[in-house]
């Protein structure tokens, strides 16, 4: 069978930022992101997600400052072989936790088109993949809006809009969501799915445990620079330990009775499945 | 309670306001906030959110209507009419992007800076900075620059520097953007706790899950108006509205409401879900409504009841 270039390989990665006081931002990070696999990353605050994004993207070390040991490596080569973010952005995207940090047009379309337009692509293409993004992300109507007016959530999905202008192999998303209201941050996550489905990698940072389970392939978690754990996103929450995250309502359920002793019910990850589940053990709890 | 006792945190009459000429943002809002109350406002992007909250401390002054802060005593101050800076003592505000607010190089200094500005006593900042940054858990010595710190940890210190105002109203604007779970239910522990010290708390948010958990009245904002106001029990059962604006009941409740119409449990599912533990407590095997019916005991039930909780089991 052939064997593909996984599309990141994260080996050995540790980061110190240059005004960091003490301890790593990133502490012997290892992780391989196979092509089109959606990888989600999760962890608390200032457990170093952000940072480990910013090593796959080439922020470190084309950006920041700091010490860096270990590699990493972008559709088999290493980062530092690239030379600059500008030679890096053909391959890999970043969509920022703030939109505001990003965009910076006046006009939403010609936010969506920017990216493209710098990197030389013809006319006629940017156009069609600009109309494409519209599309994908429900955008249609907001060509001439002045991006500054928008809510944050429709900021946020400007940002990643342009960014799937770029047509990147790899996208990493931080916390897109984090300001959209349950459907816009549902028809984000579709949008990413699509990207999946057209082959793109996606490595995303998020909060959102109920999304997350329904749409990665495998769950990430950090704690204090360090990769935890990372496993098959259903499993993630039903075998070993989560380190402290939080799993979906309906999976929280589920073992708060088994661990009443209820030890038949198979414990769900999703609401359409909690909701046969649980059916059926209503039944055949029901009878007396 | 009589209107005279009724003591009221804010007041907003008829409120009309828009950025520029092309879009009013809010349509003519009502709405009284008592004292001592714990609300979340919802909505869509774009609904109105954040711009209804601004005009709560002046931030934003109103085209059309009033916006009366009452102080401690009761006092009634119009906003249009009071300095920012009087109407700063009894109202904070949190901004939903804490890079919007955050401008000292340490955390110390832009905890300090409001302080200053309300006058709280040189000596006593230095305690009231250790509290407050204990109290939302962020560790760090006060020298960091904030800008050194994670999102998820900047919005603590945005947090932290208008809490440790003490103000009589806290508003904060999506509190928990940035946190995970654990760390969102901290903060919204945080905010209750200065609730039940009788501090009035605005919260604005998407995390629904959370409205349901700590706050007993929720406010739907859609285009520009109030859709809706209400405990969340009333809110999650008007499913025509939610549709459309967009506002989903948590995951449990979602699945409480699912199974109430899919089996003839009823009785079993008679209270809505608005927590795991509700579920818990409808579903764990002594409460079965088999073995509920064969129990005639009410008070030993009762007991049991509170001798398991789902999170200590997790």
């Amino acid at each position: 069978m052939e064997k593909t270039t996984p599309a990141i390989e994260v080996e050995g990665l540790s980061f110190q930022y240059a005004n960091q006081r003490e301890g790593s931002a990133l502490d012997d990070v290892s992780l391989t992101v196979d092509e089109g696999e959606f990888v989600g990353i999760v962890g608390e605050t200032g457990a170093g997600k952000t940072t480990l994004l910013s090593a796959m993207c080439g922020v470190i070390p084309f950006g920041v400052n700091g010490e860096k040991s270990g590699e990493v490596r972008v559709n088999g080569d290493p980062i530092e072989d690239y030379g600059s973010l500008y030679n890096l952005a053909d391959d890999v995207s970043m969509v920022l936790d703030s939109p505001d940090n990003q965009l910076f047009n006046l006009h939403v379309f010609d936010e969506i088109i920017w990216g493209p337009e710098n990197l030389g692509v013809e006319r006629e293409e940017i156009i069609r993949r600009g109309e494409r993004a519209l599309e994908l992300f429900g955008l249609e109507g907001f060509e001439d809006r002045i991006t500054y007016n928008l809510s944050g959530g429709e900021k946020q999905k400007v940002a990643i809009a342009s960014i799937y202008a770029l047509n990147p192999d790899i996208v990493l998303l931080d916390e897109p969501t984090s300001q959209l209201d349950p459907i816009g941050s549902e028809k984000v996550f579709e949008a990413i799915d699509q990207l999946v489905d057209e082959g793109v990698t996606i490595v995303m940072v998020e909060h959102k445990i109920e999304e997350m389970v329904q749409y990665a392939d495998r769950i990430g978690v950090m704690k204090q620079g360090r990769l935890k754990r990372i496993d098959d996103a259903r499993d993630f929450f039903l075998r070993g330990d989560t380190h402290g995250i939080a799993p979906p309502q309906v999976t929280e359920l589920g073992q708060a009775l088994y661990d009443a002793g209820e030890t038949d019910i198979q414990i769900p990850l999703e609401l359409e499945e909690a909701i046969d589940t649980y059916e059926s053990y209503l039944g055949t709890r029901g009878e007396s | 309670m009589t209107e005279r006792d009724r003591q009221y945190a804010l007041q907003l009459s008829d409120i009309e306001f828009s950025y520029t000429e092309e879009a009013v943002v809010l349509k003519g809002i009502d709405l009284d906030v008592e004292a001592g109350e714990f609300i979340t406002i919802i909505g869509q992007n774009g609904s109105g959110k954040s711009t209804l909250v601004k005009q709560f401390n002046g931030l934003l002054t109103p085209d059309r209507g009033s916006v009366t802060v009452h102080g401690p005593d009761g006092t009634p101050y119009a906003t249009t009419d009071e300095p920012l800076k009087r109407i700063a003592q009894y109202i904070g505000y949190v901004f939903q992007n804490p890079d919007d607010q955050i401008f000292h190089t340490s955390v110390y200094e832009e905890i300090a800076y409001g302080l200053k500005n309300i006058g709280v006593p040189e000596a006593e900042i230095p305690t009231r900075i250790e509290t407050v940054l204990d109290q939302v858990g962020l560790d760090t010595d006060g020298g960091q620059n904030p800008f050194n710190l994670g999102k998820g940890q900047r919005q603590r210190l945005a947090i932290a520097s208008v809490l440790a105002m003490e103000p009589q109203i806290i508003c904060v604007d999506e509190p928990t953007t940035g946190q995970d779970r654990t760390e969102s239910q901290r903060i919204m522990e945080i905010l209750q706790e200065y609730n039940e010290r009788g501090h009035t708390v605005v919260v604005i948010t998407h995390d629904i899950a959370l409205a349901a958990e700590y706050t007993d009245r929720v406010i739907v904002v859609n285009d520009g108006t109030i859709a809706a106001d209400g405990p969340p029990k009333e809110i999650f059962l008007k499913r025509d509205h939610l549709e459309k604006t967009n506002i989903r009941p948590p995951q449990i409740t979602q699945l409480g409401i699912a199974l109430k119409e899919r089996t003839d449990r009823q009785d079993l599912l008679d209270e809505m879900w608005l927590t795991v533990q509700d579920a818990f407590e409808d579903m764990k095997p002594n409460e079965r409504p088999d073995e509920i019916s064969s129990k005639s005991d009410e008070g030993a039930q009762q007991t049991n009841r509170s001798d398991v909780k789902a999170s200590d089991n997790l």
